[in-house]
């Protein structure tokens, strides 16, 4: 039997009047009434627990950021640094002050959700999703990773959409669907994206690359519905192959990933799994769940419709679903002009597999030089970059990168691609995932 | 990958002493194909897509609206 929701701070009509569309308006009856949406919110705050404890001590939103232009906004938001108001670690505490704030707030969700006071563990997990999605698509790009949209995505569902459930299933086995969409590409039919790590691919090492990495190909496209089956063999497989999978991929990634993939894969379809197949929601109250898959479908789609090859030129790459799509080495060269006279040469590289040698990061951090450098003249810039031990294409190379602008949904054309005559300048020794 | 002659590797510090990034035996035999591979993949995802939101979602929405 579903808890009595309390409402102990709404005592008068109005309150109450409030309470009751604030149920109404989040369908609260869902979570109160569903054990596995009320384990799904439960993974879901260890979740955000995890990610927020990695963001604590870090410099990408605060105000040091700003001042020592080490900060990178979203395209779509290019003036975001002046909005920081917090400052880290080793400069101040007022970061430090709100995490320790928001580490309450858990506790709390926690603590209601122990209760079953599932309204106040709903309005708690609220201000903790607008706080952590204010971070990763306002406040910086640096942050953006996919575990984190991961559990963003999923919080939103389960705290706002009607029809909770089926649309948190959906939107999971979506995520595999659509992060297919990313590895039809060389690097991951012809496995290379392994093999050109100086450690090859894990346990099955390099020779059975492209069959591991084909085998996950169709399985995130194919495989992944199989979770809805009503066949309890077909879901078996499914089931199975999957938590396979994010224990291996773990060997890379580390606990993040699969504690939210993972736990969220057991939870909404290995815990009462003969109730995984239910009649899919065609009501009016399932329009904003219906709208919710489409969105993910059109960020999926921004940097596929971009011109030019998604891994290397980064555009819109952090729009949708990005993990495992390239192993990236670069190496970018400045030489700041000024006005007497004087030169300097500056020269970034990168042979981190997973660093993704975004050219927008570069960039942005060369024009805010120029915008706050009054004394800078102009500044030479070369971008070399080489995915999965590909060659490395010159795709930037420009006298005066101050005169360059980025436009966030389209191909910006200083941006040079090998089918438009980026030059090869040279090849790929094997690199390391980690370094 | 590619023994060009003329251009170099680049050798990022921290790479010294690495092979070239090479292809197995098994990656050069599929290389030639691997577009064929990417085209067969979109073809997949793009049925698969039709398929399962045709038969759970727009033919019973279909039915619900001319039952109407």
């Amino acid at each position: 039997m579903p808890t009595e929701p309390r409402f102990r701070f709404f005592s008068s009509p109005f309150e109450r009047t409030l309470a009751r569309g604030y149920r109404r308006l989040f369908s609260l009856g869902e979570i109160e009434e569903s054990v596995l949406l009320q384990i799904a919110l439960g993974a879901l705050l260890l979740s955000f627990f995890i990610g927020l404890s990695r963001w604590f001590y870090s410099e990408s939103f605060s105000i040091s950021a700003y001042l020592d232009n080490t900060y990178t906004c979203w395209p779509y938001f290019q003036t975001c640094g002046e909005w920081y108001f917090l400052q880290s670690l080793p400069f101040g505490y007022s970061q430090n002050i709100v995490f320790m704030a928001v580490f309450a707030l858990m506790a709390l969700a926690a603590y209601s959700m122990y209760r079953k006071r599932w309204a106040h563990a709903h309005a708690i997990m609220l201000a903790l999703w607008t706080f952590k999605v204010t971070i990763l698509f306002v406040l910086t790009q640096q942050l953006a990773a996919n575990y984190d949209y991961y559990d963003t995505a999923l919080l939103f569902v389960v705290l706002v959409l009607p029809h909770k459930l089926f649309f948190a299933r959906l939107t999971f086995v979506l995520f595999y669907f659509l992060a297919a969409t990313i590895k039809i590409h060389e690097g991951w039919v012809l496995g290379s994206y392994f093999t050109s790590l100086a450690t090859g691919l894990p346990i099955f090492g390099n020779s059975l690359a492209p069959i591991v990495t084909n085998l996950v190909i169709v399985m995130q496209v194919v495989g992944s519905w199989l979770l809805f089956s009503t066949r309890p063999s077909l879901r078996y497989v499914a089931l199975g192959y999957f938590i396979l999978f994010h224990l291996y991929s773990g060997v890379l990634v580390g606990f993040r990933y699969p504690t939210v993939a993972l736990v969220m894969l057991l939870v909404l379809f290995g815990i009462k799994w003969k109730e995984t197949h239910v009649a899919v929601p065609l009501d009016r109250r399932s329009l904003a769940g219906w709208c919710f898959v489409a969105i993910l479908f059109v960020l999926q789609f921004i940097p596929i419709s971009i011109p030019g090859d998604q891994k290397l030129t980064l555009e819109g790459n952090y729009y949708g679903l990005f993990m495992f799509e390239a192993n990236h080495q670069c190496v970018s060269r400045t030489v700041a002009h000024y006005d007497d006279g004087t030169s300097y040469e500056k020269v970034k590289q990168s042979a981190d597999a997973k660093w993704r040698c975004d050219v927008y990061e570069y960039w942005f951090a060369i024009s805010n030089h120029c915008a706050r450098d009054a004394k800078t003249k102009r500044i030479e810039w070369t971008f070399d970059h080489s995915i999965n031990g590909g060659p490395f294409y010159r795709i930037v190379d420009t006298q005066n990168a101050c005169e360059l602008s980025y436009r966030p949904f389209v191909h910006n054309e200083w941006i040079r691609l090998p089918e438009n005559g980026a030059e090869i300048v040279g090849y790929a020794l094997e690199n390391f995932y980690e370094r | 990958m590619n023994d060009s002659q003329e251009i170099t590797f680049i050798v990022i510090p921290g790479l010294e002493g690495n092979d070239p990034a090479a292809f197995t035996p098994l990656q050069q035999a599929i290389q030639s194909y691997a577009l064929g591979f990417e085209a067969c993949y979109w073809a997949l995802w793009g049925a698969t897509l039709l398929c399962v939101a045709g038969r759970y979602v727009v033919i019973p929405f279909l039915r619900q609206v001319m039952r109407r």
